[in-house]
Formats: C-alpha cells, structure tokens, sequence
C-alpha cells in the first residue's frame, strides 16, 4: 500500500494560514502610506482595541459555528451581561464588582441555556430562533438600561479595570483577557474532546454517532461557552467606555459575523476555527480604522463588511463541495 | 484432533418485524473464535436488520444474542461496542479533519489531565496498526486517503475496544482493483493472528468462497442454511440465495418482438465521470425488466438517461432520436417518465393529494392565463385515485397521511396517466408493499404494454416479480449490463449468478 | 342520542378553532384593547391600523414566497429602504415635479435588480440564501447610507404626489396605501393559491428532489420568488417613504423579524405548517392590532420586544413541532 504522505496539500495548507495576516500587514502598510496619522501609537492601539473586543465576541460565535449551528444572539447575550453587571452596581448601596460580574455571566448564560433549549431540544432552526432571542432578551436589556446609555455615579472604581486597565503601563486589559481567552478556547478546540466533539458532530454526524459522542450535549455545552465569553466581552467592552449602551452588542453583531466567515477560509477546505477568527478581526478592525482615517465616511465599512462575508462564503462554496457545514438553513 | 472453536457470538431465534413484515425470523445463528463467516443473500434478506440489531440500532422482538457465553442485550449502540460487538459500515463514517489516528481513537481518546493526548493517540493507534499489521498513514487528515484506506482506518478503529467480534458489511464494496486482494488477506490475518470472530457480510460470490470458513445464507428473512465453505458447492448456494417462489397472478404471453419499433436502445453512458457499458433495447408493448444488486447501476443509467443524474455524455436513442444532454421536462414531454427508487423522493409532503397527482400535469389543468382549473383538477384527481384504487379519505388530505404502498399507487398512477407515454420506468415499485397491492403493480404493468402497447422497464431487486412480469430481462453489475435474457431463456441460477459477478 | 349529536358538534367546534385560531385569537385581541381603550374602537384608529399593517404585509408576503420555495432572504428590510433611498434621492432634483411615475418604475425595477443579485449569488454560485443576503444587505446598508449621509432626506423639491400613497384618502376615509395594498394581497392570494405558478413554488419548497423527476426547475422557481419578494419589499418601501415623508437608510431595520413573526404565525393558519399568503395577512394585522394596543395602553419600549420575540419563538416552535411529526411519519 502506498504511504500517502501528500506533501503538495500540507504546503498549500499552510500558505493558507497566513494568508490572512499577509493581507492584514499589506493592507496596513496600504493605509499608513496612504495616511501618516494611521500608523501612530496612538491609532495602533485603537485598532488593538477594537480588534480585541470583535475578537472576543467573535471566538463565542464560532465555537457554536463549528457545531453546525449558527449564533446571531451573542449582541444580545454581550448587552445582557453588561446592562445586569450596570444595573446591579447602580445603586449606593451594592459595589462589589466581582459579584455582579458573576451575576452579568449568569444572565448571559442563561441567555445561552435558552439558545440551546430550542435549538436541540425543540429543534428550531437556529438562525430564526437565535434572531427572535436577540429581540426578545432586547426587551430584558430595555428594562435594565431603561433604553439609554447607562451610567451611575455609584459604579466602583473596579468597574473601569477590565477594560481601561493598564499591565506594566502599557498593554491594555482587554488585550490581556483577549489572550487569554484566546488561548484558553483554542486549547479547548484543538487539545480536549470537548473541542474535538465540537468540531466533528457538524462535520460528521454519524460517525459520532456510531462512537457514542452525545451530539445533543456537545451543541449545548457549545451554546453555553459561547454566552460566558460573550457575556464577558460585553462586560469588558462596558467597562472600556464606563457605559453600558443598550446596543453594544448589536452594534458589533455585523463585524463579529464577517470575521468569523472570513476566518473560516483561513483554513483550506473552509472550516471555522478561532485562530482565523482571530485574525479576521485584526483585519477587519485594521480595515474599518483605516476607512476612517482616509476620510471615507462610515458608510464604507458596511460596504466592506458586506462584500467580505460574500467574497469569503462564495469562495468556499465554489471551492469545496458542501460549503460550510452549519450555513445551512436546516427546516 | 479437531480444536473445538469457541463461540463466540450465538444468536437464538432472533426475530424482527416491522408493520406486519417479518424482516428477521427465528435466526439461529453461531460464529466462532478463529473463523470467517459469511453472509449471504439478495437484497431485501434481512442481512441489515439482523447486523442493526446485532449493533443495537434495533431492539429485536424476539429471541437472544449471547457474546462469549453471556445473554446480551442492547438499547444503544455504544453498550453492544460495550459488550464485544463491532461493525464497520459500508458507507464511510469518518471526521475528514482529523487524521487517521485521531479517527481511530474518537470518542474515547486518551488523557493527560483535561487535554487529550496526541502522543498517546499515535502510539495507541500505531500499536493497534501493526498488530493488525496492515500499513496506512495514520498522520493524515483522512479526507486526503482514499476510500480503500478510509476503511481500514474505521477497521482499525473498530479494534480499539478489543471486540469480541468484529462485523464487516460489503467491505470491498468501495475498492479498487489492485486494493481486494491486499485488503482479503489483511482479513485472513486477522483471522489467524488474533485468532478475530469474523462476520464478513458480502454480494461476491468468489470472495466468499476465497476468504470463508462458514457460510450462512438469508432468504425471505430466515436463515436458509449454514455450511463450512468446503461443503458447499457454488450452485447451491446460489440456489439458497433465490427466494421462495410467489403466487402468478399475471399470465404473460410469449411475444414476439422481432418487428416491434424500437422504443429506446442504448449502448454506453457516462456518469460520475465513468463510462458504463449498458446495451440494451426496449421494444414497443414490452415489459424489460432490470436486474442486479444494489449500486449495480440500474437506477443511476435510467436517470441518466432521464435527464435527472448529471451525465458527461451517452450513447442512447428514445424513439429513433438520440439523446443529448437532456432536462426532465424535456424526456417527460417526448414520453419518458421515471419514478424514484425512494419513495420520499416522488412525494410533496404537506401537499394534498391532488396537488401531488397534479403538479405534473399543471400545464394541461391551468388555462391559458395561468389559472388552474380546480374542477378539471378535481376531476383527473379523483380518476387517478379511483383507478389505482387508493386508499384514502379526502382528495384534500396531507399526502403523509396515506400509507407508502398508496403513495407509490399514487406515484405510478399519476405517471400513467402521462398523455404521451411511450415508457415508463418503474424503479422498485413494490418496494414495502403487501402482496395484493404487489400483484396489482404486475397486472397494471401487464395492461399498460398488452393492451395500451407502451413499454415498460420495471427496476426490481426482487428476481421473482421480474420473472413472472417481464417479457425480457437485462442483468447489471457494477454498473454495466452483463447479460440479457428473452423471456423463453429465463433461468433463476444464471441470472443470479450474473448479478453477482460470477463468471461461467 | 344526545351526546352523541353533542360529542360530534364539539369536535367540529374544535376543528374549526384549530384551524382558525389566528384569525379567533385577532378578533378576542382587538376586542380586549377595545375594552381597555375606548379610543382604540375608532375608524380613524382602525384606518391607522390597517395602513400600518400594510408595510408589513407587502414584506411579509414576500418573504413567505421565499419561505415556500424553501429559502431565507435576509435583505427583506434592505430591499424596502432600498427603494425608499433611490426614490426619495433621485426626486431630490429640481425639475423633477412630473417625473413621479418614471422615476418610481425606475426605483422598482433597481429593487428587482437587486434581487436578481440575490439569486444570482445562491443560485449560480451556490452560496446559501441566508449567507447571500445578509452580504447584500450589508452592501445595501452602506450604498443607502452614502445616499443619504448616514441622515435622513426630506426634500420640498419633491413632486406634490409623493405623498399620496401614503398619506391621502379614498372617499375620505380609506387610507390608499390600504386601498393598494389590498389590491396586492389579493393578486398575490389567487397567484400563490390559484394558479399554475404558485403551485409549482410550493413543490420546490415542499421536496426539490421530486421536482426533478417531474420536471420543474428548482431554480426558475426560486428566480421567480426573489424577485417577486424583491418587488413587493420595493412597493413597500414607496409606501413607507411616502407615509413618513422621508427616507432613512434605518427604515427596514425591523422588518426582517418582523415578517419571519407572521410568515410562522401565518403558518399556523387553515393549513397547519404550510407557509400561506392568507395566514401571514392575518398575522400582519394581528401584530398591529397588538402593537397598537399596547402604545395606546403606554406600554414601555420594552414590552413590544419581548411580545415580539415571544411570538416568534412559540410560533417557530409550533411549524417546527409540525414539521417534526409530519416527517416521523413519512418515515
């Protein structure tokens, strides 16, 4: 039998990795030429920012992508937690930061135990049921941010750390917690069998079956990580601005969706994975801060948006039989 | 001194039934340590339901398994890999992502903490590689291997547990050519280095008796016989293998179609991107029935030529014009109307009746404005229903609500009353009926090419209901046509032995 | 004898309130707000109602053709403002006080083009319908917002007629836009109940394969139902620009979830887990007899996401529910 060691795949394979970041220093070094004042310190650090907090939002998203289901309710879970987190330290009475964040988890969670519930238990096609949670938990975030930014006097200091803290003066909190989590997630997608399950009872259904995996538990447990890190974002990102703006999340939702398309051509044959969305978001927030800095009005970066999710699905649908397992919509 | 083989898997009148058929009667049934045993029968014998419910994908209504001496039973898949039972399915069932050694050990894979162990995987994976000693790259995402590796990888795979027995369904079903004889004697090893209880379910006549120790053959559900290799001979396992004759309720004359027109005759079509050798002809007023195991190409030539199936090119002609590149529309127009083997896929669910007799017809019941005409469709409907005598309660009722054997009236009916009909394709239309509802598939088949002279090809796995139907049998494996029989040279064992590939 | 006659009687009662239920549930609804406000029972309320209800059902009835051939079109809202946006931009000229009529067939045709774009990208290159239209609605949103400066147009250089759509009266009391809408509904009911054309869309959604073999495109009909939809959200759009006198690139932002709320209400109307034009109708007007209600009752912002949400969800799980049984059975 002939060893198929396959070398020509395993090259083209890693071309493709890079790929993403390739494009994001060229088109860095596009902007900075085309306008000094994006390659500034100042400027870097606010691509960081915003690339961080997509990224963070976008690594929940994707964890429930690779399951074969889709997530369009991780704004909505954001916003939650940050509105319980705004609302609970509103008054003089009650500052303990740390409880609240664990109470704003909580809600996001249960945001995501919801998801799951109709999902895998009333089997309800997940783009529409994700879509009429967002509506429906818009409502709870209605009631606790009273429909306006939200802000008190009575906030603790505390409430600022995670996201305009500073480790050794210079690297910002987010950045920190984004790399942590980064590594925490991606450890759990390529090194535990929670990960591996994750990965193979979308692509593979029946092969799971016949080794005993329990799809069902997998997709849930999926749902649930997804809200604890998207709820965390949504707190951090409060926490950045020291307001809690009842449309944080769906604010992001757009960006936070392209760059997990976009991430899933980072490995060839088209699968979702956090590293390319990770580096997705680098490059679409280097994009969208680099539109600006031109003088291109804001309307640009839908266009972009827009074309990037297109671009980035067409490709793997005319290059891969099947497309991407969960952009499907399964009645 | 004979070594008294110990059994390892007993089977005692194992029984199945589904809806008033008996899939699986009373088996009885022993493999032992250190042995071969195949698997024998026609479609339909009951082969699948006794492995799912060896797997435990089926409950069995009757009977007793016993592994290695103890009684067994299942209500999952994963406690009969528990209790010493692994099959290996025909189809392909791997993660393609992941590479050979993190397939074979999915589901249980080892740990270091809370992360699996990749170093662990690969020695656990190669340990159980070269003891079955058999060479595949286990470092490679398996979607990259072909198919023929892909399955080794799931045999291995189903070593992992240390099975008792070890079930291979149609395991070189997916080969090609230089990879069988390889693959039979990585299974001979088996057998005798590890001293496996193999379960080796196959169509192929040779292999069977190249690779087996015992042989047992289904028919109708029962075990027909159970014999070591060595003392069986070829034709009486063939012969085990035909089903029990069925009551003749059509009389079919013996025609004579020397100067009959020609209705369709092929020569060679392409699909999937492979050429297929499939002559053949199809006279006016006669029924051409078309034999063969499953994947032996009948279904897939006829939508080919349909115009349903993509296919890169044929040489065919359908009433003296050749067929290019056809739509369905374009072949239903000119004549030629096909039914689906799957009964799913001739249905509307969640329409009503009469929208599914109708919706081929749309053109002739609308009117020129694009209109339907609701009492001319009520009208066809209900004539369609009357004569194929349907069973059902309202023309306006959900299609789903009716049982599979009036669906499929349903589906052949409204394609019979195709306006131009030169010939129908019927591609297994009794399928999961009762035998009166059976006999009235034949007697319509009959009438349609007696009295209404159109023809008919008539897809069947089923050899009987072929040979009392049909004035002409075509036999296919592998995708060709192999041999084509006049109704006067009918012969049960040599068709049989067609379809099955053996050679004369 | 007796309860006999009555045990019959009761289950023909029952029949016809599961099969009714919707349009039973609007009146109860309508009635219930009419007791609580006595301003709520007027014929200038009613009128009101019935206009805004409109929009709705001209998007809605678009999208449950989409629906039926078994697809999803995200850009519903798009299409709509789309329209609005070209309009209002292109009459924003001098000289154009005669042009109202070329310019709205001019509008209408670049909204069918728009859907043409639509199932080009699902048909042709094979990305799925969700995915396809979520891209073009975001180009979409970034066009529009260029055509209006992120603002809103509200010109006095438009044509007196702009506003008749939306904002005169037949024989003084009948708002037009009912009028037209009405007239729509009823083409659009006898074309998908009716005629040839609407049933083939409903083989396609109800089994693509079947189509196959009994000789209907799959993908004409799906042409057919995007550009039908693209049309009636185009129609939409005028309607509303014209109601509201002005043209924002936000105006369809509810309207995707809107219309998925009545297409799955709609399909629990007469024929249980069959998306139909009559049912979403009677959703339509169900969501605003509701929606009105509660403004008229000051109920806060909050509210109406969670009565929209909840709607969508219990309905979505009813037709799924539905189409799980109705699957078991086919076996």
């Amino acid at each position: 039998m002939q060893q198929n060691a396959s070398k020509k795949g395993f090259s083209l394979n890693e071309m493709t990795k890079y790929l993403l970041l390739v494009v994001a220093a060229v088109i860095f070094v596009f902007f900075s030429i085309l306008q000094p004042k994006f390659c500034t310190v100042n400027n870097i650090m606010n691509i960081v920012n915003s690339a961080t907090i997509t990224a963070l939002m976008a690594i929940g998203m994707t964890i429930v992508m690779e399951t074969g289901e889709m997530n369009l309710a991780v704004g909505a879970e954001a916003t939650i937690a940050a509105a319980v987190v705004g609302k609970l330290l509103e008054g003089p009475s009650f500052n303990n930061y740390f409880i609240a964040v664990l109470i704003g988890l909580a809600a996001a969670m249960l945001v995501g135990a919801l998801n799951a519930f109709f999902v895998v238990k009333v089997g309800i096609p997940s783009f529409i049921g994700t879509i009429a949670m967002t509506t429906f938990v818009n409502g709870f975030i209605k009631i606790a941010t009273g429909n306006r930014y939200m802000y008190s006097q009575y906030w603790p200091d505390s409430f600022s750390f995670l996201g305009q803290g500073k480790v050794f003066g210079i690297i910002p909190m987010p950045v920190i917690i984004l790399v942590i989590v980064a590594a925490v997630t991606i450890i759990i997608q390529d090194c535990t069998r929670l990960g591996r399950y994750i990965n193979s009872v979308g692509v593979s259904p029946a092969a799971c079956k016949n080794v005993g995996i329990d799809a069902k538990r997998t997709v849930v447990l999926a749902y649930l990580l997804c809200s604890l890190i998207t709820g965390f974002c949504g707190i951090v990102l409060s926490s950045e601005v020291k307001t809690v703006s009842p449309t944080l999340g769906s604010d992001l939702l757009m960006s936070v969706f392209a760059a997990v398309m976009m991430g899933a051509t980072f490995l060839r044959p088209g699968r979702y994975n956090i590293q390319g969305t990770i580096a997705a978001s680098l490059l679409l927030a280097i994009i969208s801060n680099g539109t600006v800095s031109i003088g291109a009005a804001d309307f640009v970066d839908d266009l972009i948006q827009g074309c990037i999710i297109l671009l980035a699905v067409g490709f793997i649908s005319l290059t891969h039989k099947g497309g991407l397992p969960s952009v499907k919509f399964n009645k | 001194m004979e070594n008294e083989k110990t059994v390892v898997l007993k089977v005692e009148d194992l029984t199945k039934e589904f809806a008033g058929l008996v899939a699986n009667d009373h088996i009885n049934l022993e493999v032992r340590k250190r042995e071969i045993h195949a698997l024998c029968g026609e479609n339909g014998a009951g082969k699948s339901t006794f492995c799912k419910m060896l797997t435990g994908v089926y409950h069995p209504d009757g009977g007793i398994i016993y592994v290695n001496g103890k009684k067994v039973s299942f209500q999952s898949p994963a406690e009969s890999l528990a209790a010493g039972i692994s099959m290996v399915y025909q189809e392909r069932n791997l993660v393609g992502h992941l590479t050979g050694a993190q397939n074979i050990c999915l589901g249980r894979e080892p740990r270091k903490g809370l992360l699996i162990d990749e170093k662990e995987i690969c020695r656990k994976a190669e340990e159980i590689r070269s003891r079955l000693g058999i060479d595949v790259p286990l470092d490679v995402p398996v979607d990259e291997l072909g198919a023929g590796m892909q399955q080794i990888i799931e045999i291995i795979r189903a070593f992992y547990d240390n099975p008792s027995v070890l079930i291979l369904d149609e395991p070189t079903a997916s080969l090609g050519e230089g990879e069988v004889a390889p693959f039979l004697k990585f299974v001979r090893n088996l057998r005798d280095e590890l001293g496996m209880a193999i379960f080796f379910i196959s169509h192929k006549i040779e292999e069977v008796y190249e690779i087996s120790d015992m042989i047992t053959v289904f028919a109708d559900g029962k075990k027909v016989l159970t014999a070591p290799t060595k003392e069986l001979s070829r034709d009486d396992c063939v012969k085990a293998m035909i089903r029990a004759g069925r009551q003749k309720t059509v009389t079919v004359k013996e025609k004579d179609f020397s100067n009959a027109e020609t209705i369709l005759e092929a020569r060679e079509v392409t699909y999937d991107n492979k050429k297929h050798q499939v002559p053949f002809t199809v006279k006016r007023g006669q029924a051409v029935g078309f034999y063969g195991l499953v994947g032996s190409g009948r279904t897939e030539t006829m939508e080919a030529i349909g115009g349903i199936r993509l296919s890169e090119g044929m040489d065919v002609s359908f009433m003296g014009e050749k067929i290019a590149k056809t739509e369905p529309v374009q072949m239903i127009n000119r004549g030629f109307i096909l039914t689906p083997e799957k009964r799913i896929n001739g249905a509307f669910p969640g329409l009503s009746l009469e929208d599914n007799i109708c919706e081929l017809y749309l053109d002739k019941l609308s009117n020129k404005a694009g209109f339907m005409m609701f009492d001319k469709m009520r009208e066809f409907a209900l004539k369609v229903l009357e004569k194929n005598e349907v069973k059902y309660t309202n023309v306006e009722q959900n299609i789903i609500e009716l049982s599979g054997g009036n669906i499929q009236k349903i589906i052949i009916g409204r394609s019979v009353a195709l306006d131009n009909l030169q010939l129908l394709v019927l591609d297994e239309p009794t399928a999961g009926m009762d035998l009166g509802a059976k006999s009235e598939v034949y007697v319509e088949i009959r009438h349609l090419v007696d009295e209404e002279n159109k023809s008919v090809i008539f897809i069947s796995s089923e050899l009987e209901e072929l040979l009392t139907t049909c004035d002409k049998l075509y036999v296919f494996h592998d995708g060709d046509v192999v041999a084509g029989y006049k109704r006067a040279e009918f012969s049960k064992e040599r068709i049989l032995s067609d379809a099955i590939g053996r050679k004369e | 004898m007796a309860t006999q006659k009555t045990q019959a009687n009761g289950r023909q009662i029952s029949k016809f309130v599961t099969k009714y239920w919707l349009g039973l549930f609007t009146v109860l609804v309508f009635l219930f707000f009419s007791i609580m406000q006595p301003r709520y029972c007027t014929v200038s309320n009613i009128m009101s109602m019935l206009s805004s209800t409109c929009i709705l059902a001209l998007v809605g009835m678009g999208e449950t053709l989409i629906m039926c051939v078994g697809e999803t079109d995200y850009s519903v809202g798009m299409e709509l403002t789309a329209a609005a946006v070209v309009l209002a931009k292109v009459l924003d000229h001098d000289g154009m006080t005669n042009a109202y009529i070329p310019v709205l067939i001019l509008t209408l045709l670049i909204v069918v083009g728009y859907g043409i774009i639509n199932v080009y990208l699902h048909v042709k290159i094979k990305i799925p319908s969700f995915v396809a239209t979520l891209g073009t609605s975001l180009v979409a949103t970034g066009i529009c917002k260029w055509l209006t400066n992120s603002g809103s147009i509200s010109s006095r250089r438009w044509p007196k007629c702009y506003t008749f759509l939306g904002q005169s009266y037949v024989l003084g009391v009948i708002p037009v836009s009912v009028v037209v809408t009405v007239l729509i509904i009823a083409v659009m009911w006898v074309y998908s109940e009716r005629t040839k054309s609407g049933k083939l869309l409903y083989a396609v959604g109800s089994n693509a394969t079947t189509c196959e073999y009994v000789g209907v495109s799959v993908s004409k009909q799906k042409i057919k139902a995007f550009l039908i939809c693209a049309l009636l959200c185009g129609i939409a759009g005028v309607i509303q620009t014209s109601m509201l006198n002005s043209a924002t690139p936000y105006m369809g932002t509810d309207s995707l979830m809107n219309a998925l709320t009545v297409l799955m209400l709609g399909a629990t109307f007469i024929k249980p887990g069959v998306y139909n034009i009559p049912g979403t109708i009677v959703a339509s007007f169900l969501l605003r007899v509701i929606s009105f209600g509660m403004t008229m009752m000051s109920a806060p912002s909050f509210a109406f996401d969670l009565v929209q949400g909840g709607l969508l969800l219990f309905s979505v799980s009813l037709v799924t529910v539905i189409h799980t049984r109705q699957s078991k059975s086919i076996g």
